[in-house]
């Protein structure tokens, strides 16, 4: 089965910070629900700070690859 | 780039098992399932039930499938597992996983014909019941060209193969050194 979109390629252009602040905002809504799975405060917290550590250590990997 | 699942022996319970997790998967309610926060990849129609979420136990899901978190427990560094189900006509655009060398397990479970996942140059269709393992930093892209929702049970889990990671340097060192020095860079990485 071939590629259905083979013309696509995600770094044609880079989104400007107004898209990645409402990529970003799809993130904490998202955590939000997660978080109503979760159980109390504690780990509500630690389930915020490990989020928080991925997607910042996701954002600076992107933005390197971006660079190249 | 898929690995060889059989080199994971999870990946056998899983395969041995997959009728009973199929079943709990079927008792949960379809609102429960939250789409994935990345639309811009997908539009609509990509969406999860988490039982683990990077290593926190997510205990009110875990609660309505006792046999599949049983399982997922047993798993070797397992950080993240859950449903993901895949609409008809959905594509999942190329993108890269997170960057802390996790390696993904797809379990089969339902809807599989018409339905297939590139990672890197490869394409492989899920089949139900069986696992494919592949490398999550690569760029991978996937879609559903069937008629029914395709739902995988997903897992992430650390790559911590030694005897793997061993081979690859000893292979790396006989091509040359410069090989070698760039297989160990990013085995640390």
């Amino acid at each position: 089965m071939s590629n259905p979109d083979p013309n696509f390629n995600s770094n044609n252009s880079k989104p400007s910070l107004l898209v990645e602040i409402g990529r970003g905002w799809e993130w904490v809504v998202f955590s939000v629900k997660v978080l109503s799975r979760v159980g109390g405060p504690i780990e509500i917290a630690k389930t915020l700070f490990n989020s928080t550590k991925i997607l910042v250590s996701r954002a600076i990997k992107q933005q390197r690859s971006g660079n190249k | 780039m898929f690995k060889n699942s059989t080199d994971y022996e999870f990946t056998q319970t899983l395969e041995a098992n997959w009728q009973v997790i199929r079943q709990e998967l079927e008792q949960i309610n379809r609102e429960d399932f939250l789409d994935w926060p990345e639309k811009h990849l997908y539009g609509k129609g990509w969406q999860t039930f988490g039982l683990y979420a990077f290593g926190m136990k997510l205990n009110k899901n875990c609660q309505i499938c006792p046999e599949t978190t049983r399982l997922i427990e047993k798993i070797p560094n397992m950080v993240t597992a859950g449903f993901s189900s895949l609409l008809p006509n959905t594509h999942i655009a190329p993108h890269t996983g997170y960057p802390d060398g996790v390696l993904r397990c797809h379990l089969g479970l339902i809807g599989c014909d018409g339905c297939s996942l590139r990672v890197g140059d490869e394409v492989q269709d899920w089949q139900e019941g069986k696992c494919l393992v592949f490398d999550d930093t690569t760029e991978h892209e996937a879609w559903n060209r069937g008629d029914r929702t395709r739902v995988v049970l997903l897992i992430d889990f650390k790559m911590n193969d030694l005897s793997n990671d061993t081979k690859e340097i000893e292979n790396a060192s006989k091509d040359s050194s410069k090989g070698f020095w760039r297989n160990l860079k990013g085995l640390l990485h």
